[in-house]
């Protein structure tokens, strides 16, 4: 009964301490990464309608229910 | 010295490996581009008249939507004319590396702000007006 009361109370111990320091960790998920997708999305827009007004400007140029 | 000269060598092989394999298939799409874009110029008169009628719209995906009564020869232009659209925006599309319909919603946009008055035109919201 000793023995096992030796062996076992560290380790009970030992365990407690873990449990105890993992409920005590947060892990903040706030991610800063949003301007950066952002100004990613507005390049994307910008070089499409750049490329969007190249390849359909001389279509355009010569429609007529289109004004500018 | 030996792993110099086989550079020497492998580059060149690998450069010209790469004009063989790549530059037939650049010329390709470009040629297919100019054929295409050709196309909707030679049908840009027939497809301005279905839009000043009222008879076609440009919808919320960069194409032309039925929204009369259409004849037989203008149900076949409005048909090859979202073709060649379609076709274009997947070129476009593959060159910028985004998604078909976001070309295409990315030229209705441009229709939009560009549509003559008299002409229908579908908003994001898939509401039709005629601007």
């Amino acid at each position: 009964m000793k023995a096992f009361a030796q062996f076992l109370a560290p380790r009970l111990a030992l365990a407690a301490v873990a449990l105890a320091l993992s409920g005590c960790i947060s892990i903040k998920t706030h991610s800063s990464f949003e301007p950066i997708y952002m100004t990613l999305d507005v390049n994307l827009k910008v070089q499409l309608q750049q490329e969007l007004s190249d390849v359909f400007g001389d279509i355009d140029a010569a429609s007529s229910s289109l004004s500018f | 010295m030996n792993s110099l000269k086989s550079i020497r060598w492998t580059l060149p092989f690998l450069a010209a490996l790469f004009a063989l394999v790549l530059s037939p298939q650049l010329a390709q799409a470009q040629n297919d581009e100019n054929a295409i874009k050709q196309r909707i110029l030679q049908r840009v008169s027939a497809v301005d008249s279905l839009k000043i009628e009222g008879l076609v719209g440009e919808n919320n995906k960069g194409l032309l939507e039925q929204r009369a009564m259409l004849s037989p020869p203008q149900t076949k232009t409005m048909n090859e004319e979202n073709a060649d659209r379609k076709a274009l925006y997947a070129i476009l599309a593959k060159r910028l590396g985004l998604s078909v319909t976001v070309v295409g919603q990315g030229r209705a946009e441009s229709i939009r702000k560009k549509s003559a008055s008299g002409v229908w035109i579908q908003e994001p919201s898939g509401k039709w007006i005629k601007k």
